[in-house]
């Protein structure tokens, strides 16, 4: 953090910005005392009772309150070393976008009032079982950190970490006034720690677990039971990832007493005879998701369909997921809210194109859109007809191989582009893909912010024409200003990749795997994408030099991650040597060999304040 | 969610193997039985006396028997799907997709048509909606066992044909003769009846089921049976 030299624009008071002011709570070469007498000068009439400095100073922190985005405050506390106490105090919530670039005890030494934390940690392609079991990202001495520093803190986001149920504890424990907690792809927890946070906070408002492992041990806790029996405070408590079955009894009592509950999302235990039962008690709720959604007959008999439609016309449900067991005869009892939705996640349903068109029909409002391929392109079309208004569409694959049948093509994703003009997300799984397809999305979508492919095949071409896909991916970055994220896939050159250089000027995020000829292609992207801050690269050619050709732009980032391409312990090193403020990781998936030309299984390079971490496992080198 | 219906509960003894289930010597009281649609909460228990480990190692069995690609190098890291999303797709695909992705095609013949034609049982929910279908593809009435007697009752109606099927042994039977119950236990031996068994949820599944153990329909004339 540097500091910057006093502002050129005079402030408004005669104060010189350079000095400490009041209270000195950094240690500064030279202390400037203010004239505690006869204040002439602005700031509001300091006189014999504040200095002008530190009325300037409440002031300052007052505006700066109203500074929410990150960007903004870094900007502000360039400024001077006055507005950089100014905005550490003001600064409400505070993102952390790798865990190990700083340390927990610094970041609380400089943010005296945080109330909002957001932690990352893992790489995201720890999602795809790239990153070893045991790598890290620990909460522990954040919590820990934290629990002293901010005893008025309200909410914990975090993503990719490991978090045990001590901590989870140390958690519900530390914050009295505790609100919101969301784990996404967050492990190493059960439901002892859930029973934990119901228990002791209880103001909580949010409980969201999304797509977390949960640890399945021998004893489960009853932990829904545990939150406190008067009214809650809950406004969403989402758990669908929790797959060990719960006590849906205390779920009902739960309920029943939560008036501010908007978003229930339960696990696939939960049949449609039990939530229509929990649909009548929370008639307020706007997100549903709807467990198995399919009938498990209890006393009452096996439910009809038009009972459960009826359940849904009574409510006012937006957003509805789940559907984790589907019966689709069950799906017509859906329709009466389809008019109404905004967010339909079909994506573990595995539906057929006539299965979906009667609901989508409907849907003519809908924004977000998760899906399987099963529905084929021809579903995909029946979207494209209805849901003009479509800004998020992903389409995931039933059969995740590469030699699957697919069901869904370029034909789908051109029918798409031709229907939702408006989209502005795209996440699209498929076997065969054709560079007009690509094209035509790029010139009919031009909102596009996020672009993500998987052609499932590796290396494979144009399934018209058998040329790569350069020009596809070259059109999106050509067409779609305002791109910034990017995940490529089938056969790619170094063209692709002069076109993402050239245009992506905005791409923060660039996922790549199996592409590229050369090292050109690294270097393309690091000289051209100035706001590159994430990229991750597998299975791909690039050697040492590609590597080194980022040596000027790596502090810019967030980090690199590179598993699988031609790199060796020799370039690592030298990257390592020459940017000290980098942590240089190397991975290796068979610890036999020894050696500088040995090469390099996985790379996980970052920049950071922190300097090597001290909780790395054995099969991490820190070079 | 798969779980095993390794049921202590056992038959009751009006359904063991040895009553008689002729509809002629039926113990129900109406002489018209209504078809298929019929309480088999009790026939769900019966055959189903497989203990929780034996059907937990043929659905273990089952799964690893699904080969994942064909390929030398099945990656499980790519496609770049989370694993939590590809086992709860897989399981979706071994079990609801064989419940309903799976077609079974028999042939139908007509006798005294040379050409037959084909149906996928899978799309039929019970024998009356087989002998609706079947029906309208040759635009005869026909009849099965079970409601003969009704027929022969009323007044008048005759149908003209009566539907048979060729079993695994390669006899022909007359459909409808042989309640869920029987059959479920004739066909006990076939694995995808036992993977289905576990995650049942769904009364359909029996009639499915065990007539994938069918090969062939026939339709014979009246006067021949």
């Amino acid at each position: 953090m540097r500091d910057a030299e006093e502002g050129s624009e005079s402030p408004p008071s005669q104060m010189s910005g350079d000095g400490p002011g009041g209270s000195g709570g950094e240690s500064e070469s030279d202390r400037w005392m203010p004239d505690l007498r006869g204040g002439n000068g602005g700031g509001g009439g300091g006189g014999r009772w504040a200095p002008p400095d530190q009325v300037l100073e409440n002031v300052l922190e007052s505006v700066l309150e109203f500074l929410t985005a990150a960007r903004d405050r870094n900007a502000a506390s360039l400024v001077c070393r006055s507005w950089y106490r100014a905005e550490a105090q003001t600064r409400r919530e505070l993102f952390i976008g790798n865990c190990y670039a700083v340390s927990p005890r610094r970041a609380v030494e400089r943010f005296g009032g945080v109330r909002d934390v957001v932690l990352k940690g893992k790489p995201r392609f720890a999602d795809f079982s790239l990153v070893p079991y045991g790598w890290g990202a620990y909460v522990s001495p954040w919590v820990a950190a934290l629990g002293p520093a901010y005893p008025r803190l309200e909410r914990i986001c975090l993503k990719r970490m490991t978090v045990s149920n001590d901590d989870l504890a140390l958690i519900a424990k530390s914050f009295p006034l505790f609100k919101e907690l969301s784990l996404v792809c967050c492990e190493g927890f059960s439901t002892h720690g859930l029973a934990a946070i119901a228990e002791w906070c209880r103001y909580l408002r949010v409980l969201d677990l999304i797509e977390d492992y949960i640890d399945e041990e021998d004893e489960l806790v009853d932990w829904i039971s545990k939150f406190p029996e008067s009214n809650t405070s809950l406004e969403s408590l989402v758990f669908d990832c929790v797959s060990v079955p719960f006590n849906f009894e205390a779920l009902e009592a739960l309920v029943a007493r939560s008036p501010a509950l908007r978003r229930l999302r339960v696990n696939h235990h939960v049949p449609v005879e039990q939530l229509r039962s929990l649909m009548a008690k929370a008639p307020q709720l706007t997100h549903l998701g709807t467990g198995a959604f399919r009938s498990e007959p209890g006393p009452g008999g096996v439910l009809s369909v038009s009972e459960l439609a009826t359940s849904f016309a009574a409510s006012r449900l937006l957003c509805l997921s789940g559907f984790r067991d589907v019966n689709p005869e069950y799906l017509p009892a859906i329709h009466p809210v389809c008019v109404n939705l905004t967010s339909l996640n079909f994506s573990f349903a595995s539906l057929t194109a006539e299965e979906l068109i009667p609901v989508i029909r409907n849907c003519a409002r809908l924004r977000t859109f998760w899906v399987l391929d099963t529905v084929g392109d021809e579903g995909l079309r029946a979207v494209a007809e209805t849901c003009s208004d479509l800004r998020e569409l992903r389409v995931f694959p039933l059969n995740a191989t590469e030699d699957s049948e697919g069901s869904v093509s370029d034909v789908g994703l051109q029918a798409i582009s031709e229907g939702c003009h408006k989209l502005e997300l795209i996440l699209y799984f498929c076997q065969r893909m054709t560079n007009a397809a690509v094209i035509a999305m790029s010139k009919n979508c031009p909102d596009l912010v996020t672009f993500r492919l998987c052609i499932m095949g590796r290396h494979r071409p144009d399934r018209i024409t058998g040329e790569p896909m350069d020009d596809g991916f070259g059109a999106i970055v050509m067409n779609c200003k305002k791109l910034t994220r990017l995940s490529v896939s089938g056969l790619l050159t170094d063209k692709a990749f002069a076109y993402i250089g050239k245009y992506g000027k905005l791409i923060k995020t660039l996922s790549v795997a199996f592409a590229g000829n050369t090292d050109m292609s690294l270097q393309f992207v690091f000289e051209g994408c100035t706001r590159l801050q994430k990229l991750e690269v597998r299975d791909s050619p690039f050697s040492d030099k590609g590597l080194l050709s980022g040596l000027s732009y790596f502090y810019n980032m967030r980090f690199l991650w590179m598993n699988s391409c031609k790199l060796t312990m020799r370039g690592c090193r030298d990257v390592a040597q020459q940017m000290p403020d980098l942590v240089v990781e190397v991975m290796k998936d068979h610890p036999d060999d020894e050696g500088e030309m040995e090469t390099v299984d996985k790379l996980y390079l970052y920049r950071s304040l922190a300097g090597p971490r001290n909780d790395a496992p054995p099969f991490v080198n820190i070079l | 969610m798969a779980e095993c219906m390794g049921s202590d509960d056992r038959p009751s003894p009006s359904s063991s193997m040895d009553s008689s289930t002729h509809p002629a010597l039926s113990t129900t009281s109406s002489a018209c039985r209504p078809p298929a649609r019929r309480d088999l909460s009790t026939d769900l228990q019966l055959g189903l006396c497989l203990s929780s480990t034996s059907s937990s190692s043929l659905l273990q069995a089952a799964t690893e028997s699904i080969p994942s690609t064909p390929r030398n190098q099945a990656l499980s890291d790519w496609p770049p799907i989370k694993p939590f999303l590809r086992s709860a797709l897989q399981k979706a695909s071994v079990v609801g997709g064989a419940r309903r992705r799976r077609t079974l095609f028999v042939k139908v013949y007509m006798e005294g048509v040379p050409i037959g034609r084909k149906l996928d049982l899978l799309l039929l929910d019970g024998y009356d909606s087989l002998l609706v279908k079947l029906c309208h593809m040759f635009n005869t009435p026909i009849t099965y066992a079970d409601v003969m007697e009704c027929h022969q009752q009323v007044s008048g109606h005759k149908a003209a044909h009566v539907l048979t099927y060729e079993d695994k042994d390669g006899d022909w039977m007359m459909v409808g003769d042989v309640p869920w119950e029987y059959v479920l236990i004739y066909f006990t031996g076939h694995l995808h009846f036992i993977l289905l068994i576990i995650s049942l949820t769904h009364v359909y599944c029996f009639y499915r089921l065990f007539l994938t153990s069918v090969k062939k329909l026939r339709i014979a004339r009246m006067d021949k049976c």
